[in-house]
């Protein structure tokens, strides 16, 4: 059984067909060929699977592809468009070191966005509620926490 | 929701091929669909998907409920009461403005569940139904859930486990909103296209293994929950849900409890983490509870008086410790002003 599916896919309207056993995981790195977004445990624990759908992270690895249609999806890949100038919250965790051995590293990032368009201005101890789900075995955290609160501070101050 | 490498693909899933894909469009319809065999109903995939791939479940057909949208967002009477459509986000109710200030024991057990993206995904009827996390059960041993005739946790790693209400089979019931919902009151709206409308309260749908070993609940081939009615006489602020869980976030309880004093004075006080079911004290204590001051040593021989059934296993011993800790902790807050 294939079921067809249209959506956007950063900011692209995607029309395929997906079966009814796949993930949002599967459909963005096998059909679509977008590997930006990573596999880690693939059963919702560690967050690299991470993907922002109609502005909310969702594990992508739990997500029925099925239900995909009629969305805005936005990936890593979407965020850096501009001729490859990365995104403010991309280049935050460059400046910040936010990012060791990269794997955990997409997710994070689309935690922060999906974060930081509800919460601009978030006390540390909100960024760390809103990273429970994405694990990261190399930094110990404090450098993510601090690139989302440069990436915020950014935002509202572009020479920051 | 891919299988386990080397079944990929193939049309192993469930000796009946994989399963089909529908999305409902209204509940009319879901009834239709949900009423052939193997049918499942499919909220927002956060335990459905991965029990598939655990092969837990081998359902024919995935009806896709989240569409529904009889089925989305709260709904609130005259009166005060409110009926929240089960494929209503976690993170929908607890961030509700009306949620938080009527029932916030409920949007506390959200807020506890998993993490944020998780929570954007899973839904209220999702949580209720979700299926135990005994690690013998998610390895497919063949015990009783899986027609076998042992427990492997009974002699085994059962450091989780039930320490009341277990029997043949020991798993805890995993969900934080159920509890939260009991000690409210709540009542399951539940339909079936064979069965009807079934009004069943939260105490009456979740089942002891002794009673049933294939489900956690009553619900049979074909039925869904709809709705979850929060009754009016629950809403306020005397009320709280509390786990704690072995890491700080992310983390199914250990232990937790939830409590309310309704407006009419009683009180109502639920465990979760320690049986196979929500486990409602014995309405003695509850009475007890609500029936007025209380000396430090009444607040420990309530709180013994609730365990004095408890059984722990080798492993467990610590959760009676932990049960009576949360219940000193909510019987004393129960009887603050």
């Amino acid at each position: 059984m294939r079921i067809p599916v249209r959506f956007e896919l950063n900011g692209h309207a995607v029309e395929v067909e997906v079966a009814p056993d796949r993930t949002l995981l599967d459909l963005l790195r096998d059909t679509m060929g977008e590997t930006g977004t990573k596999e880690g445990c693939r059963e919702g624990e560690c967050g690299a699977c991470t993907v922002v759908v109609d502005g909310r992270a969702v594990n992508s690895c739990l997500f029925p592809a099925p239900e995909i249609d009629g969305t805005r999806v936005l990936t890593i890949e979407g965020l850096s468009c501009d001729h490859g100038r990365l995104s403010r919250v991309q280049q935050a965790f460059l400046d910040a070191s936010g990012t060791q051995c990269g794997f955990c590293t997409p997710g994070m990032v689309m935690t922060a966005v999906a974060f930081l368009a509800e919460n601009p201005a978030p006390m540390d101890t909100e960024i760390r509620e809103a990273l429970t789900g994405n694990l990261c075995r190399c930094t110990g955290y404090v450098q993510i926490v601090e690139a989302i609160q440069l990436a915020a501070r950014r935002s509202r101050d572009p020479q920051a | 929701m891919n299988l386990p490498s080397g079944t990929e693909g193939s049309t192993e899933s469930s000796g009946a091929g994989d399963p089909s894909y529908v999305p409902a469009g209204d509940l009319a319809q879901a009834r239709a669909l949900l009423d052939a065999p193997g049918a499942v109903p499919l909220g927002g995939g956060t335990d459905l998907v991965p029990s598939i791939r655990e092969r837990l479940v081998r359902p024919r057909a995935l009806v896709d409920l989240a569409r529904i949208s009889d089925l989305r967002g709260i709904a609130w009477r005259e009166d005060g009461s409110a009926l929240i459509g089960a494929a209503t986000t976690l993170a929908a109710i607890a961030s509700d403005g009306r949620m938080r200030t009527a029932f916030p024991a409920v949007v506390r057990a959200c807020e506890l569940v998993g993490s944020p993206a998780l929570r954007n995904m899973g839904t209220l009827g999702g949580n209720l139904c979700q299926r135990p996390r005994c690690w013998y059960f998610r390895q497919r041993l063949p015990c009783h859930k899986h027609g076998g005739s042992h427990c492997y946790a009974y002699h085994g790693e059962n450091e989780h486990h039930a320490i009341l209400g277990g029997g043949p089979c020991f798993i805890v019931h995993p969900s934080d909103t159920a509890v939260a919902l009991m000690a409210l009151g709540a009542t399951l709206h539940v339909t079936g296209q064979r069965t009807g409308e079934r009004a069943i309260a939260i105490e009456d749908f979740f089942v002891l293994p002794a009673r049933r070993i294939d489900s956690e609940n009553v619900l049979t081939d074909g039925e869904a929950i709809r709705a979850v009615e929060l009754p009016a006489l629950s809403s306020g602020k005397r009320q709280a849900f509390d786990k704690v869980t072995q890491r700080g976030a992310w983390d199914f309880a250990v232990v937790s409890v939830a409590w309310a004093r309704r407006t009419d004075g009683s009180v109502r006080l639920v465990l979760g983490g320690v049986a196979p079911i929500p486990w409602r004290v014995t309405t003695s204590i509850e009475e007890d509870v609500a029936s007025g001051t209380l000396g430090e040593d009444d607040v420990d021989t309530l709180a013994e008086r609730a365990l004095h059934d408890a059984r722990p296993l080798a492993k467990n011993g610590y959760k009676v410790d932990l049960a009576g800790a949360l219940l000193r902790r909510a019987i004393v807050d129960l009887n603050s002003p």
